[in-house]
């Protein structure tokens, strides 16, 4: 499979106010050198915690937000180095479905002429419109005739519908979902976990599925990357993640999740954490593997077909038993 | 270790509060029973709007306008807290029943250090003196794994991390050793790490004392890890009750199957549909008649839209609201995709 995103060496850092003068005390390092790739087609599910740099890396690739250094492509289009018109056309090719669809819909504006936005680009009739914002509203499942509905008309999943309508307007060929069911309930998240499967299949979208629940992300991707303090520790097929995890962070975040099951042990809290040290391995103070090597920063290297842990005892780790902890 | 006693600590029976909001009344808790015995925890679970939080204030008598309790009785060892003054409820809450919130910081005054709530709890319920207080609170800040506690008692909220401030909220809720505990989804704002150490506290500080607790939540998971019983929630009313093990294995309240169904698991094959509840809750102001899962059950028969189920013993300790009551295993008669159900 063709790649169609293509991430190098990506870096952000934030500056932290409170220095001499006002000037920057430090920096976060939010995203600190990430590299991957979407295949055309696929899912890529990016995982971690608060911190850990999933949703800036997603903002990052719409350039929401300006990277401090890295590359990233869009097929062959390096997306750091286009001027304001180029990236205005490929951002009609990338679009993003955010976990709050009621703050990221305008409340003024009726369904139909948030989607008629979304078309605007395409340049179609009047008539033409209105037939395909029918068509849109029938793709996730809202009825056409609430289109002159206004957002706070919809429950929470009816408004992530319209959000995603909306992305789709544009008939991207990437998607962004960032935490896209976190503020559903588990009812109302299994029909908007459906509706992005079946979009995917039925118009061969790539997506990047941003979340912080590795069952979700489990769920929904073809690969997984696990990120952890601005670094991804582990990127493998979905069914490695579970089966095989290959960094002790994954393990240890697959050890925290309670399981819908009366006879699966309780949830393992991770060790407290230590002193953190510069430098070196981000999930050193943590491990329960670490030792000196792990003041030298591990690379993400390929330890199997597909599967790339940034472990210096990646290969050597215990075996892993999946689901008995 | 504490002595189980199998008694019931906290009853709740036939409690209603209701909304008297400008559109109309909402029975947000329609008549609902549960109890909890010493050193148990009762999982009340639902999605949101069921009415599973509504419970938890009722409990503590801490519904404010426009809501009022308009029926049942809340026991604390068999005493009904809902006939008590308020003069007396200010000495259980706190006291006797304890309330751990979703966000610790907004029930944390930012102004004040953290010692203060605890300090002001103790000193609320016990006769000590304020420097006892204030040993106790660090004595208590070491007994939730807040580390350096001589040090940490004079922080402010701010100065600490989430998972910090729920240890610090849980200090607060179990300062008076109370007897029973009421936790309100308290790790949901939490990172999963974290939220895996908050709860393995909380079982530990059970066991210690035998507290019993209603934990409120939404996720499934946890009623599995924590509860030994199980209330699910719909629309107001309690649909199913039973043990942990025959709610998970055997549930008997189409929602509640359809919950255990929606869920995504670690174990299933991943970019599979999942089976889903179609249609989404009732409008409480205009509840239907009859079954109040009814329009969203593909099991539902005429009698569905007749009359309401009341909870119906299915088992050992086990009931259900359900006319149908099918089993588990059995597949659902098939509805219109959840695609077209939805708006």
């Amino acid at each position: 499979m063709a790649d169609l995103v293509r991430v190098e060496n990506l870096v952000k850092h934030f500056p932290i106010g409170g220095g001499l003068l006002g000037g920057p005390a430090g920096v976060v390092k939010a995203v600190d050198g990430i590299s991957f790739t979407v295949r055309k087609g696929e899912t890529l599910g990016l995982v971690g915690e608060s911190g850990s740099g999933k949703s800036t890396t997603g903002r990052l690739l719409l350039r929401l937000i300006e990277p401090t250094s890295g590359k990233a492509l869009f097929g062959d289009s390096e997306l750091f180095g286009l001027g304001r018109s180029e990236m205005g056309g490929l951002r009609r090719k990338m679009q993003i479905v955010f976990q709050d669809p009621y703050g990221s819909l305008n409340p003024r504006m009726s369904v139909s002429n948030i989607l008629r936005e979304g078309l605007e680009p395409r340049r179609l009739s009047r008539l033409e419109q209105e037939a395909e914002i029918s068509r849109l509203l029938d793709t996730v499942g809202l009825r056409s005739a609430h289109r002159n509905r206004y957002p706070h008309e919809f429950s929470g999943g009816q408004r992530q519908r319209i959000g995603i309508a909306r992305a789709l307007a544009v008939q991207p060929e990437f998607l962004i979902a960032d935490e896209p069911v976190s503020a559903l309930d588990v009812s109302i998240q299994a029909q908007v976990l459906n509706l992005l499967l079946d979009l995917q299949q039925t118009l061969g979208l790539t997506m990047l599925f941003i979340a912080h629940d590795l069952a979700v992300v489990r769920h929904m991707s073809d690969r997984i990357a696990v990120m952890y303090l601005g670094k991804i520790v582990e990127l493998a097929p979905s069914e490695r993640i579970y089966a095989d995890p290959r960094h002790p962070y994954t393990r240890t975040l697959l050890a925290a999740i309670p399981r819908p099951d009366p006879d699966a042990a309780p949830a393992r809290p991770p060790a407290e954490s230590g002193s953190a040290e510069a430098g070196g391995c981000v999930f050193r103070a943590r491990c329960s593997f670490a030792q000196a090597v792990c003041s030298q920063p591990p690379p993400l290297r390929e330890i199997a077909p597909g599967q790339h842990s940034a472990c210096h005892f990646a290969e050597s780790l215990p075996d892993y038993a999946a689901g008995d902890q | 270790m504490a002595e189980i006693d199998d008694a019931p600590v906290l009853q709740v029976r036939g409690l209603k509060t209701h909304f008297f909001t400008d559109q109309g009344r909402v029975p947000a808790v329609d008549g609902i029973d549960l109890e909890i015995a010493q050193g148990r925890t009762l999982g009340l679970v639902g999605e949101s709007g069921c009415g599973k939080s509504v419970t938890g204030l009722s409990i503590m008598r801490l519904i404010a306008r426009p809501g009022k309790i308009v029926a049942g009785e809340v026991l604390l060892r068999g005493e009904n807290l809902l006939k008590l003054p308020e003069r007396e409820m200010r000495v259980r809450r706190g006291g006797e029943i304890g309330m751990i919130f979703q966000e610790p910081m907004t029930s944390l005054d930012p102004l004040f250090p953290i010692s203060d709530p605890i300090v002001e709890a103790l000193r609320a319920h016990r006769r000590v003196t304020s420097r006892e207080a204030l040993k106790q609170a660090t004595a208590l800040l070491a007994d939730v794994g807040i580390p350096d506690p001589e040090r940490r008692i004079r922080s402010y909220p701010h100065e600490l991390s989430g998972g910090m401030r729920q240890r610090v909220m849980i200090a607060v809720a179990l300062s008076c050793r109370p007897a029973v505990l009421i936790a309100d989804e308290p790790t949901t704002a939490l990172d999963v790490t974290v939220q895996a150490q908050i709860l393995a506290l909380q079982r530990e500080l059970q066991r210690e004392h035998g507290t019993a607790i209603l934990l409120i939540t939404h996720n499934l998971g946890l009623v599995a890890e924590n509860c030994d019983t199980v209330a699910v929630m719909y629309a107001g009313k309690v649909v199913e009750r039973a043990p942990k093990r025959s709610l998970f294995r055997g549930p008997r309240h189409p929602y509640t199957q359809g919950l255990l169904r929606a869920v995504p698991r670690l174990d299933h094959p991943p970019k599979q549909p999942l089976v889903t509840i179609p249609g989404i809750v009732p409008n409480p102001l205009r509840l239907p008649a009859g079954c109040r899962f009814r329009a969203r059950c593909p099991w539902a028969i005429g009698k569905c839209a007749e009359e309401e189920p009341p909870l119906m013993a299915v088992g050992e300790a086990h009931a259900s609201a359900c006319w149908v009551q099918p089993e588990f295993a059995a597949a659902p008669p098939t509805v219109a995709g959840a695609k077209g159900a939805a708006a």
